[in-house]
């Protein structure tokens, strides 16, 4: 190893941190969380309202989540994979926590595209 | 045009053959970072062996060769386009990188890494037009930098033992 490639390794990682911080501060807290099941809304939430909300359907508890410190973080789900559990809790505009087995999407939304609450991305199309 | 010779053509297969299996062999390990198909990149051993031993023309056709084989037989269109971008981008300027003599074997590599990443992410943002993907360069830059190191090492290894033997 010589010397130039600490430099490289060492420019790099830099690199990675500068757009690390750039990525973190640039987006913007998100106000509004939509719960989605089926694609179809079935609640929407202030993230300013601190509250435990639960998902069910036939009786059957799907999923749970909470709404606290202006973050919304999933506690249970009734998926075998628990994906959505271990997401970290979510408060930035666009950030998304789902539960695929249970078509479940949390979305948080800022304040200026409060009003397209319809928002299909090319995947989930 | 001349016919490339028999040592030629039982070298280059020899090459392509081994990064495929390398290729495969990733597909065996669960180890990966969770997007677009970024991989650990064991076959970019055989992308830095084959730069140094035949040069740059030689190590971009194996790497194409391999991309489209093994996206035949272990992926899909996807992956093809995905992996094609990366290794070109990533074979480019680890050829750069070596022109300059700045820096070693493992340097080029670390380099050839974080750019076979990039150049995979940036398809990866443009095909899914999700923009939010980019959240994930900074982990790939730092994936790319201890992989590139860790292939690197290793490729060096193999090219100062065979070296001395193997020459098209």
């Amino acid at each position: 190893m010589r010397k130039y490639d600490f430099y490289l390794a060492g420019a790099m990682c830099i690199i990675a941190l500068v757009l690390y911080l750039i990525i973190n501060f640039s987006c913007e807290k998100g106000q509004l969380l939509v719960v989605y099941k089926d694609n179809e809304v079935i609640g929407k939430y202030s993230l300013n309202d601190e509250g435990y909300h639960t998902i069910e359907y036939d009786d059957m508890t799907l999923m749970t989540f909470e709404i606290k410190n202006g973050k919304a973080d999933v506690l249970s789900a009734c998926c075998h994979d628990k994906l959505c559990v271990h997401q970290k809790p979510i408060n930035s505009s666009g950030e998304v926590i789902c539960c695929l087995p249970g078509k479940i999407l949390l979305k948080v939304y800022g304040p200026q595209n409060e009003s397209t609450n319809e928002d299909y991305d090319a995947v989930a199309r | 045009m001349q016919l490339p010779d028999n040592k030629k053509i039982a070298y280059l297969s020899l090459m392509i053959a081994l990064s495929l299996i390398f290729s495969y062999i990733e597909t065996l390990i669960p180890l990966n970072f969770g997007i677009a198909g970024v991989k650990i990149g064991l076959a970019n051993i055989i992308s830095v062996i084959a730069l140094y031993l035949f040069g740059f023309g030689y190590s971009l056709f194996i790497v194409i060769i391999r991309v489209i084989l093994s996206g035949f037989l272990f992926g899909n269109l996807f992956s093809i386009i995905y992996s094609l971008t990366g290794g070109i981008l990533s074979i480019s300027i680890m050829y750069f990188l070596k022109k300059t003599d700045k820096f070693s074997i493992t340097g080029v590599s670390i380099g050839g890494g974080v750019f076979h990443n990039a150049g995979q992410l940036l398809v990866a943002v443009l095909v899914i037009n999700e923009l939010k993907l980019y959240f994930y360069f900074p982990v790939l830059i730092i994936a790319g930098v201890i992989m590139g190191t860790i292939i690197g090492i290793i490729s060096s290894i193999i090219i100062s033992r065979v070296e001395t033997y193997v020459r098209i």
